[in-house]
């Protein structure tokens, strides 16, 4: 098919369109007097509700390091510590999730607008990766060091640790939208709640796709011109 | 109904624009249920960007910013605008014919068909060039270069065409 009869093709639908399509001003009008939110807005309010309660957190976190720093079992402070340094990052996460709700705008071109949008699903993946990788240190908070007296005890909570450890660690690499279809992967991560996120990193992916080609075209028109 | 005053200059926008606001629902959703649903979003949608509106860009290209933003995230996700709100209007656009009588065209169904296959993203470009829209304002529209324009148009016209032949032949 020719490019001249594409167009003259989607004219004809264009104006069948025209003939048949009616606006029902009445039900349109609905709209402009109903109360509405935008559907970016309304993920505001969780997000910052997750900001305040993980800084409370963190700044009780803050709280008991500080006093127990003298005294405690080095492995409760460590763990703590890394807890907090973990919970600090996710808390970093949601503010940029925040910044990019509060920075979308619906009028923008469309790349922009879908790249903000795909980068605020897709950072969800990284809290999970983070809240996945802070998994160990459940198995290591409690650890009191006469338990080491016991050696079975001992190898039993080394085992445990290990266990825990390489999976967090194995767990935070391989999180990651190249395993999406692995059986492991969609496990843990199935649903409607996750199945947006994986999308989102499609549109990433598809973003990037164009912004490559952009480079070529730039490249090609380039050389074009040098000769 | 008492209407804002705004609000009778934003229906004959969506009055006049009706066209477009029903040809990008219809190229990202095929079930007629789901597509009213999406036609009340981009409409919504352009009421609560409406007060913002900055005359420095075409309507067109405003509303087709919207509309497809729209119709690739929210859509995409399948949120319910009445589990964030409440329950919307009953059927904004309505088509006189059926929709399926429209497309009586053979091509014109295997056109749609293999616009509904393209990525999201491509789609809103085939969709922009179909509607005889200039490189640069395809471009304005989506937020990439003119000659990135044209080289994806070109692309996904031979694709189109490598399809064309391929299902007649």
């Amino acid at each position: 098919m020719q490019e001249t009869e594409l167009i003259e093709l989607w004219r004809s639908y264009d104006r069948k369109l025209e003939e048949n399509l009616i606006l029902n001003r009445q039900n349109a009008a609905a709209i402009t007097v109903i109360k509405i939110k935008s559907t970016v807005g309304s993920m505001a309010p969780m997000k910052i509700f997750l900001i305040i309660a993980s800084t409370l957190w963190l700044f009780f976190l803050g709280v008991v390091l500080y006093r127990t720093h003298a005294y405690a079992s080095p492995f409760f402070w460590y763990s703590i510590a890394i807890h907090a340094i973990i919970i600090a990052f996710v808390t970093g996460v949601y503010i940029y999730q925040v910044v990019l709700i509060y920075q979308t705008d619906l009028s923008e071109a469309l790349f922009n607008t879908q790249r903000r949008l795909a980068q605020l699903k897709s950072s969800t993946l990284l809290i999970a990766r983070l809240m996945f990788l802070h998994a160990p240190i459940w198995t290591t908070f409690s650890i009191q060091e006469r338990m080491f007296e016991n050696p079975v005890w001992m190898v039993v909570q080394i085992f445990v640790i290990v266990v825990f450890a390489v999976g967090a660690l194995w767990l935070f690499f391989n999180i990651k939208y190249e395993n999406r279809h692995k059986k492991w992967f969609r496990f843990i991560f199935h649903g409607n709640q996750w199945d947006p996120v994986i999308k989102s990193i499609e549109m990433l992916r598809e973003l990037e796709q164009y912004k490559t080609s952009q480079y070529e075209s730039v490249s090609a028109s380039q050389i074009t011109s040098d000769r | 109904m008492p209407l804002l005053r705004d609000a009778v200059q934003f229906l004959n926008v969506v009055d006049a624009n009706k066209g477009i606001i029903y040809k990008v629902a219809n190229a990202y959703c095929r079930d007629k249920e789901s597509r009213k649903d999406l036609v009340q979003e981009i409409t919504l949608q352009l009421w609560l960007a409406f007060p913002k509106y900055d005359e420095q860009f075409m309507l067109t290209t405003w509303i087709y910013r919207i509309a497809l933003n729209v119709s690739i995230s929210f859509f995409r996700k399948q949120v319910s605008r009445d589990k964030i709100n409440h329950p919307l209007t009953d059927e904004i656009l309505t088509l006189m014919a059926d929709g399926e009588q429209l497309d009586v065209d053979s091509d014109l169904i295997m056109l749609h068909e293999f616009i509904r296959q393209l990525k999201e993203l491509d789609r809103a470009l085939m969709l922009l060039y179909l509607e005889g829209r200039s490189q640069s304002e395809i471009a304005d529209i989506l937020g990439i270069t003119a000659s990135n324009v044209s080289t994806k148009v070109g692309r996904i016209k031979e694709q189109l065409r490598q399809k064309f032949t391929s299902l007649k032949s």
